[in-house]
């Protein structure tokens, strides 16, 4: 059994990975999980992985071919970076995290297999009124997916969030939250076909859809020779400026909107944005530049005459 | 004594050269390579190049800007900054200082700049001590420099010149170490040749860098962590082919020098090899007393030869499996130690004869450490386990030399520090 | 060492006066709402495009990852401990190849240092000390985030005390989380007498701004400790960066103040200084002195410390000035 958990930093989905981990631990099944994360920072995107078996596994790194994909963020569906998609096949269960329902992704996605989709981050919420029990609510759900119990499942949770240190009513809020996660999810487990935790792990299979296992000499699977490239090229140096390039849009959860009307063109927005994802426009209005802001929302936080909504992001 | 005086009292002397110390010889290579920069910081065995220079820029003599930094983390993060400027840099050290500044060796190979760095060898600590082996330099093999390794003082002035040429050349564009021995060289004086500034300049163009520079409006990033396996492999991948071009460059280079200067430098320097039977290997200055010893065997009618390694990044395999192939027997001698393994450059040998079908039974040595003598009866007895390796007895490899003489005198010192009597 | 090589740069006095054009472009990696990032952004505008940023290892290594820059200018990426080092040997060689003639004087650039609290704190304490004694023509802009930031926030001599980092957790033994008081940088780099020494606040440009356009006529050290509040390692959310770094300013824990040939000035004193806690209770980093239990001693001599550091800065006069 094989599963991958998407997310962005901060959302956290290692522990997610981890609380699936533990609970197939628990539940006495040999277990390997694992994050990877670049040098990147919060909101940008991550993946972790667990692999379950009842033998030693016999395996490292990245998950190619998943059985089972988390998307704790419905926005990394399209993003370039995470391509949370990649190698599934029709036998691969998808669960994304968002209020849009499962047919309707289902069709937007193209993906053959199974979709579940449910808006865990009201759930979450509505419990515990923070985001940090995303971890839990899919780690949970994820455990129900693949065949465990809702007693290994709690097993796992309070394994990782030992870790942390939680007053008593946070702890029992995500008791509670656990709770309601597996149940939501163990109703999807029946239909069709159940995801079984103690399956040994077989030879990844070859997916349909992207990262197929390419027969020998398949295009971009042969060894090349590398050859001496001239100094100007094989320096590692960048001769552009150019990082407006990386499209760190995506990273954003909410989007600061300005109200015309309300603004004043006093410059404040446009000094304080960090990133710089500000300009100004020939009246001095402020120009937000979405394919680079990251929605940190200094500016809707400073504006003085409160000239910025906010909408949550739905891509 | 200053540049002008000494060229004073070297005119005229031309062809015999003067008395230089191989620290002198390598000032005069930076020298001679017109340098723009020299950042320092003192070390001995090292530190007369760094007096020697800022003398000569104190005077006038010559046009680089020299400075003392605090440390050779320091030292070297100048060096590599300036050369990453487009300065042509050369700086020195030794020793601990090399380690102290090794970080930077690995960042400066990764930017590709082609300063020069003159290691002076010394034995590293702990216990001290101030003479030469080679743990320092060999440490630094996988860095992306290349390495020169001399054993004259000519041979060191010789190789600044070259590595300066083989360090810049868009072929290769990697930074350059030139090794050689504390005291055995730096501090011994023997007659050098110095070239004329004008014939090394027409050897040595100046440097003229467009891969790497920093100029006002141009925007270029150098350095950046690139956070993947897969340009991380292609930059790593460029090194090493860059560093086999060098092979080639530096056979170029060195027909160059030699119609220039007359002075001929191989990748290895072969030594009565021709009808060589028992073949030592070794490097830097103890090379001599090895090419003594073959002198001495052949007088008494053993086919002995030495094979000296001198360009030892980029390893040249099949140079030195072209000379040892079909010996009758070989050893390495190594003048370093990786405790738990054995001699260093044996291992590099070991492998470039691995897929020669004639290749000889290999022994391999440790002598010289910390600069401890190799005495006549020592490589008497290395070559003696070569006739037996040869008749296919069973030889102890690695031999670690040490006489029954010195065996003693460690007694006593082990009595005086207060460790009783011996065992 | 610090003989003037321009005439005096008109100060700016409003925001309105900041210069529109980005020097460092969006969409660099590092977090959303870092406050690092935003001083570091308002000091180039100043300095302009003909810069050299000489970056030691740390969170700002992510402003250039292969193949993406932000810099409009140059960048060399350097070491945790070498960067002062690196910007003795660019400034060198830029000199001396325009003294030789191989570098056009328009080529030149300024040579700016960009290193984390960390680096210039801890590691790079003593090339800093060298670059600085030697009167290198140079910039320094110290981010300081009081952690190791890039490797996930643990304690460094700049966290200050009662801070928790994840090498001083909080435990039955250790109730304030970083027990030793945060180093005083300005202090020890104010007796290295270099041409120009101040500290910055993102939230504060037109100080800010002011007090690179002040350096600018400076030849020597020109050196900046900026407060660079931290979503990610002082655990509040990102919109609140510009507020907690002002908090900081308005409680007095962060001094804005410059030096020139020794004389310390303040350049904006708080008049009625908030309480501490308004500054320390929305970081989570502080957290546990709030929660489950009040640590009344640790709060107080957070209090007192500020205290005492204004009552001194009054009785020198330099807070008069
Ligand atoms: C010699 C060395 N040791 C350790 C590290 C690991 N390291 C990378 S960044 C960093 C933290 C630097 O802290 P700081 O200077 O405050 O910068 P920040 O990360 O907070 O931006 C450390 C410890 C390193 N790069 N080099
Ligand atoms: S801060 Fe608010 S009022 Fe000022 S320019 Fe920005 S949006 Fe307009
Ligand atoms: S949310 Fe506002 S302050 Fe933050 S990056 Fe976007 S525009 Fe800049
Ligand atoms: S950890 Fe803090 S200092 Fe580092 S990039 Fe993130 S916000 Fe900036
Ligand atoms: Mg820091």
């Amino acid at each position: 059994m094989r599963v991958r958990f998407h997310g962005r930093g901060g959302q956290g989905m290692k522990t997610a990975s981890r609380i699936l981990g533990s609970a197939a631990f628990h539940a006495g099944l040999v277990v390997q999980d694992s994050p990877v994360y670049g040098a990147e920072r919060r909101g940008a995107p991550v993946a972790a992985f667990t692999r379950i078996a009842k033998a030693a596994i016999r395996e490292r790194g990245l998950i190619a071919a998943p059985d089972l994909i988390v998307v704790a963020d419905e926005t990394l569906l399209f993003e370039p970076t995470a391509m949370p998609l990649a190698g599934c096949s029709a036998r691969t269960v998808v669960l994304i995290n968002t209020a849009t329902d499962a047919a309707a992704l289902q069709e937007r996605l193209a993906h053959l297999g199974r979709i579940e989709s449910a808006d865990f981050t009201s759930l979450v919420f509505s419990i515990t009124h923070t985001l940090v029990g995303l971890s839990t609510a899919l780690g949970v759900a994820a455990a129900a997916l693949v065949g465990l119990s809702l007693e290994e499942s709690l097993a796992g949770v309070a394994e990782e969030l030992a870790h942390a240190t939680l007053s008593r009513a946070a702890y029992e809020a995500n008791e509670r939250l656990a709770q309601e996660a597996y149940a939501l999810a163990d109703a999807w487990r029946a239909v069709p076909e159940p995801l079984d935790a103690s399956l040994a792990l077989a030879a990844e299979a070859a997916p349909t859809a992207l990262l197929a296992a390419a027969p020998a000499g398949a295009p971009g699977t042969q060894l090349v020779e590398l050859r001496f490239e001239p100094p100007a090229r094989a320096t590692p140096t960048i001769c552009v400026a150019n990082t407006p390039e990386r499209s760190t849009g995506s990273w954003r959860q909410f989007r600061p909107l300005l109200q015309r009307d309300l603004c004043n063109a006093c410059w404040t927005c446009f000094v304080l944005c960090p990133e710089g994802a500000i300009a100004l426009d020939e009246h001095e209005f402020p120009l937000i530049d979405y394919e680079v802001c990251k929605g940190c929302l200094v500016c809707v936080h400073e504006c003085p005459t409160h000239a910025f909504a906010t909408e949550k992001e739905v891509r | 004594m200053s540049r002008a005086a000494d060229l004073e009292r070297a005119a005229g002397r031309h062809e015999r050269g003067r008395l230089l110390t191989g620290n002198a010889a390598a000032a005069w290579g930076a020298s001679l390579a017109d340098v723009d920069y020299i950042p320092a910081f003192p070390i001995t065995p090292q530190t007369e190049i760094i007096e020697t220079l800022a003398e000569w820029v104190a005077d006038g003599d010559i046009a680089a800007r020299f400075v003392t930094l605090d440390s050779e983390h320091s030292m070297l993060s100048a060096a590599g900054a300036a050369a990453a400027a487009g300065a042509r840099v050369f700086t020195a050290t030794s020793s601990q200082g090399l380690l102290y500044g090794f970080e930077m060796l690995y960042a400066i190979a990764g930017w590709r700049v082609p300063l020069v760095l003159v290691n002076v060898s010394r034995a590293l600590a702990s216990p001290i001590t101030l003479e030469a082996d080679h743990n320092d330099i060999l440490a630094a093999r996988d860095s992306g420099f290349l390495q020169l390794h001399a054993e004259t003082c000519q041979e060191v002035l010789d190789s600044v010149l070259m590595a300066y040429r083989l360090a810049e050349d868009a072929r290769v564009m990697l930074p350059a170490l030139v090794n050689l021995d504390g005291f055995t060289l730096s501090f011994t004086r023997e007659p050098v040749v110095v070239p004329e500034a004008a014939a090394a300049a027409e050897f040595l163009p100046p440097y003229e860098p467009n891969h790497a520079a920093i100029r006002g409006d141009r925007p270029m990033a150098q350095g950046p962590a690139v956070l993947s396996g897969l340009a991380y492999s292609y930059f790593r991948y460029q090194q090493q082919l860059a560093q086999l071009n060098a092979l080639e460059v530096h056979e170029e280079i060195a027909a160059e020098f030699a119609a220039r200067f007359g002075r001929r430098y191989g990748l290895v320097e072969p030594f009565e090899l021709d009808d060589a039977e028992y073949v030592l290997v070794m490097s830097n200055a103890f090379a001599t007393k090895g090419k003594e010893a073959v002198e001495r065997l052949r007088s008494r009618g053993l086919r002995a030869g030495l094979l000296r390694l001198r360009v030892l990044r980029p390893f040249p395999a099949a140079a030195i499996a072209d000379a040892l192939e079909g010996r009758m027997a070989v050893a390495v001698i190594d003048q370093n130690l990786a405790p738990g393994l054995g001699g260093i450059t044996y291992q590099e040998v070991a492998a470039a004869l691995y897929d020669r079908p004639r290749r000889p039974p290999l022994l391999s040595v440790i002598g010289g450490l910390g600069g401890k003598d190799i005495s006549d009866v020592e490589f008497d007895a290395v070559f003696h386990d070569l006739r037996r390796a040869a008749a296919g007895e069973s030889v102890r490899s690695p031999r670690l030399l040490f006489t029954q003489a010195e065996q003693e005198r460690m007694q006593t010192l082990l009595r005086i520090a207060g460790k009783g009597a011996k065992p | 060492m610090s003989a003037p090589v321009t005439a005096e740069v008109a100060a700016i006095k409003n925001l309105k006066q900041i210069a529109r054009e980005e020097f460092i472009l969006p969409g660099t990696a590092v977090c959303g709402g870092c406050g690092g990032l935003e001083g570091l952004r308002l000091a180039a505008k100043v300095l302009g495009s003909k810069t050299v940023y000489i970056n030691a290892a740390g969170c700002f290594t992510l402003l250039a990852v292969y193949p993406y820059s932000p810099f409009k200018g140059s960048w060399l990426y350097t070491t945790m401990g070498g960067a002062a080092a690196a910007a003795q040997g660019v400034r060198d060689a830029l000199d001396v190849l325009m003294a030789r003639g191989k570098l056009p004087v328009e080529d030149d650039v300024q040579v700016v240092v960009v290193a984390g609290d960390g680096s210039t704190y801890d590691m790079a304490m003593a090339a800093n000390s060298g670059a600085i004694f030697r009167g290198l023509d140079f910039w320094y802009f110290c981010y300081d985030n009081e952690s190791y930031g890039n490797t996930g926030v643990q304690m460094s001599s700049a966290t200050p005390y009662g801070a928790r980092t994840t090498t001083t957790p909080v435990g039955s033994a250790a109730r304030a989380g970083t027990e030793h008081g945060k180093k005083d940088l300005f202090e020890i780099w104010r007796a290295h007498q270099p041409a120009y020494l101040a500290t910055v606040s993102p939230r504060y440009p037109v100080d800010l701004t002011n007090k690179f356009l002040k350096a600018k006529g400076l030849r020597g050290p020109k050196l900046f400790i900026a407060h660079a509040s931290c979503p990610t390692g002082w655990l509040f959310e990102p919109k609140r960066s510009a507020e907690v770094a002002k908090l900081a300013v308005q409680t007095g824990i962060f001094a804005l103040k410059e030096c020139v040939g020794g004389a310390v000035t303040h350049t904006h004193i708080p008049r009625r200084r908030k309480p501490v806690e308004e500054y320390l209770r929305g970081q989570g980093r502080y957290a546990h002195l709030f929660e489950p239990t009040r640590n009344d001693a640790a709060l107080r001599l957070i209090q007192e410390q500020v205290d005492r550091y204004w009552e001194a800065a009054a009785k020198a006069g330099a807070a008069s000035s």
